[in-house]
């Protein structure tokens, strides 16, 4: 038999995209719209409705009732509403310390957050009010999940009346939430690491060190986000037939928000592409693929805000369930375009996914 | 020196002749009579259907199959002519099929609420084949048994003790099953989504194959993040895993260690050593036969990168075009990579496999 020599080699190859619109400059200019025109805009917007979120529930502990309860409630909506416009950004610093799922952590398959939100209140456990401990409980038990549990849940109307734990406890949720939304807000606006990192890519750049890994950056956000909206929102509730399907899974269906969500994740996807006017990345004989992304999304859109009832209805009606077979479909489209055509047109060979070998 | 998964030539051969004649190609017949190796590997192919294809150590095509969808890794098995070729994660098929086309392909399936993770080992004597299985609705991760003598029937399953088996290699002289559970909850309700990163497990086991006991459990005290995906294991039975990391970009943790049954699993350069890798996620591993030198692929980093098992740092980071899967010839190491080119690294030699995707890895049986 041979020996085998592990002597090394080299291998020189271009990693330069065929595709010369995918330059450094390019794509340096998508990653700075991205960044300027929708992820900091969109961070703060979050921030001020947590903010927002917080003067209400402190306000309901302060002086229950009905019109404070409802107050809540709508700023709650509001904040999910926000959350759902900036939900698709996975990178920066919502990645560290568990931020994005300590503001919602869905899907939670064997409802362990609710039951754990619910040992809680049926214990009093006090130590969730504490601001400095509730960030290392459980993803679960201090976000938006949480949050509309304790505003919408079963005996939630108690809030009316005063319930002092469960007001606690909601008070120290959304002081929670405000604290993460600072948190990034502030990594993303100070000019720091955050900001430097993800709209300069080049050799010097501890994470994109090419262009190609800024064309990943931004096409793993938006095909993600869709599969997102798709696998782990539309899916979660839609099944093969009606009769299959699982309304009470549906993410916020108890503040009736299920949908809402879904039409602000679509239309944050849409306009995050639109900011982004990644038709730079293509030669002029390809940037039709853009508008084709582009028409699909709003057709996705149009689709998800002509749904206006609560999960429970919707999915009853035979008219508006056939909506969100074919707003799922239109996803898939969106998502196949921008996998395939798009991401080989601005210059990865073989697409963006099939780099993710498992 | 002794190349794994050797197979003696007579087997490639076994019922050969006219009959072989008939089922291999004329072109693909030589291929594989020239051939001292064989590779196999999955791959996608440009009209976007999958496929895996078998060749010779100089690039000759000996054996094309297509599959239903996208598959991962291949795996022969050590006594006899016959492959199996798996489905990619959530899928639940596998192929059977002849190195030498000696009977039609067959597939068989993942049991009701199981799909494989795309790898799988076949048991010394090459009797069993053991297969790396999700157990989505309990979250578990199985590893399902199947009898290579009766059609792959599936006769049983061991736990995997953890969630998200992925790569699984056998012992190389105990009846041990090493498997890389990357601690990763996923459920084919929601398609690829990982669903525990807060809370996920990796841990590298040793799994008695005659019991189905645990007999070691290692987790990495470094980082719960960081998932352990991929295995070699030289003749001495050091397992050498890659992992992908699951936390901030900006970190850059070490990615490769190794571990040895009775010891501490450690990760390499992570002390006064650090070394940082262009990406957080390791594609695939490969030990040489001389057990001193390990190659990791780093596909979306756009490089490979060799390090020094015995002394467990890192020796070079080289540039490359998407490398996916890595081998080794009689000279050293091997490549394959997702725009269809395979590459015999020593030899500073490549072939093209045009309209080809190679997927992650590349599996390879020796004629004797």
């Amino acid at each position: 038999m041979h020996k085998v020599f592990p002597t090394i080699i080299f291998i020189v190859v271009t990693l330069i995209p065929a595709n010369s619109f995918a330059n450094d400059q390019n794509i340096s200019t998508v990653l700075n719209r991205v960044v300027n025109n929708f992820v900091r805009p969109g961070y703060e917007k979050f921030l001020l409705a947590t903010l927002d979120q917080k003067a209400n529930v402190d306000e309901l502990c302060s002086n229950p009732g009905s019109n404070s309860l409802e107050k809540a409630r709508a700023a709650f909506t509001r904040t999910a509403a926000s959350w759902g416009q900036i939900e698709i950004i996975r990178f920066g610093p919502v990645s560290s310390e568990n931020r994005f799922e300590r503001i919602l952590f869905y899907p939670d398959r064997k409802s362990t957050g609710l039951k754990q939100v619910q040992r809680i209140l049926s214990t009093q456990d006090e130590t969730v009010l504490d601001i400095n401990r509730l960030p290392k409980k459980s993803v679960a038990v201090q976000g938006l999940g949480a949050m509309e549990f304790l505003l919408f849940g079963t005996g939630s109307d108690g809030l009316e009346a005063g319930d002092a734990f469960r007001c606690a406890y909601a008070q120290a949720a959304s002081s929670n939430l405000s604290i993460i939304a600072r948190e990034i807000s502030q990594n993303w606006n100070d000019n720091g690491a955050a900001y430097k990192i993800w709209t300069n890519p080049g050799p010097a750049n501890p994470v994109l060190k090419n262009q190609r890994e800024g064309v990943n950056t931004l096409l793993g956000t938006l095909v993600h986000g869709l599969e997102s909206i798709r696998d782990l929102r539309i899916s979660a509730f839609l099944r093969s037939e009606p009769a299959k399907d699982r309304p009470r899974v549906a993410l916020f269906r108890r503040s009736e928000n299920t949908l809402m969500m879904i039409s602000h994740n679509i239309e944050a996807t849409r306009k995050l592409f639109s900011i982004s006017d990644a038709k730079l990345l293509l030669s002029s004989d390809d940037k039709p693929l853009f508008d084709n992304v582009l028409f699909e999304l709003e057709n996705a859109q149009r689709m998800a805000d002509s749904i206006q009832s609560p999960i429970s209805v919707a999915l009853q009606n035979p008219e508006q369930r056939a909506k969100i077979e074919y707003l799922k479909t239109s996803i898939s489209f969106a998502i196949q375009m921008l996998d395939e055509d798009f991401a080989i047109a601005a210059g990865l060979s073989s697409g963006f996914s099939f780099s993710d070998g498992d | 020196m002794r190349f794994k998964n050797p197979i003696d030539r007579r087997t490639f051969l076994a019922g050969a002749g006219a009959s072989l004649l008939l089922n291999l190609p004329e072109a693909s017949y030589a291929n594989l009579m020239n051939a001292d190796l064989v590779f196999a590997s999955a791959v996608r192919y440009k009209s976007r259907t999958f496929g895996i294809i078998l060749f010779n150590e100089f690039g000759k095509k000996i054996l094309e199959l297509p599959l239903p969808n996208r598959g991962h890794s291949v795996v022969f098995n050590p006594t006899k002519d016959q492959g199996i070729a798996f489905s990619r994660r959530p899928g639940t098929f596998a192929l059977v099929f002849s190195l030498s086309n000696q009977h039609s392909p067959f597939q068989i399936s993942a049991p009701p609420a199981r799909h494989y993770y795309g790898h799988g080992a076949f048991s010394q004597d090459g009797k069993l084949l053991y297969a790396s299985e999700n157990d989505f609705e309990n979250a578990r991760g199985a590893i399902g048994i199947y009898d290579s003598t009766n059609q792959f029937n599936r006769i049983g399953e061991f736990s995997s003790y953890g969630i998200g088996p992925h790569e699984i290699r056998m012992h190389p002289s105990k009846d041990i099953l090493i498997v890389a559970n990357g601690g990763i909850e996923t459920h084919p309700e929601f398609g690829r989504a990982k669903l525990n990163l807060p809370t996920m497990e990796p841990s590298l086991v040793f799994l008695d194959l005659s019991t189905g006991d645990l007999v070691e459990k290692h987790k990495l005290s470094a980082s719960n993040k960081l998932s352990i995906r991929h295995l070699d294991v030289s003749k001495n039975g050091e397992v050498v895993f890659g992992c992908q990391y699951e936390g901030p970009e900006t970190d850059r943790p070490s990615l490769l260690g190794s571990c040895v049954i009775g010891e501490e699993i450690g990760l390499w350069g992570s002390d006064n050593q650090r070394f940082e890798l262009p990406s957080n996620y390791v594609g695939s591993v490969c030990l040489n036969d001389d057990g001193d030198t390990v190659m990791a692929t780093l596909p979306k980093g756009d490089s490979i990168a060799l390090f020094s098992a015995k002394q467990r740092k890192l020796k070079t980071i080289l540039p490359s075009d998407s490398a996916f899967g890595v081998s080794q010839n009689k000279r050293g190491f091997v490549t394959t990579s997702e725009s269809g080119i395979f590459r015999a690294l020593s030899e500073r030699k490549s072939w093209a496999f045009q309209g080809v995707q190679f997927d992650n890895h590349i599996s390879r049986i020796e004629a004797v």
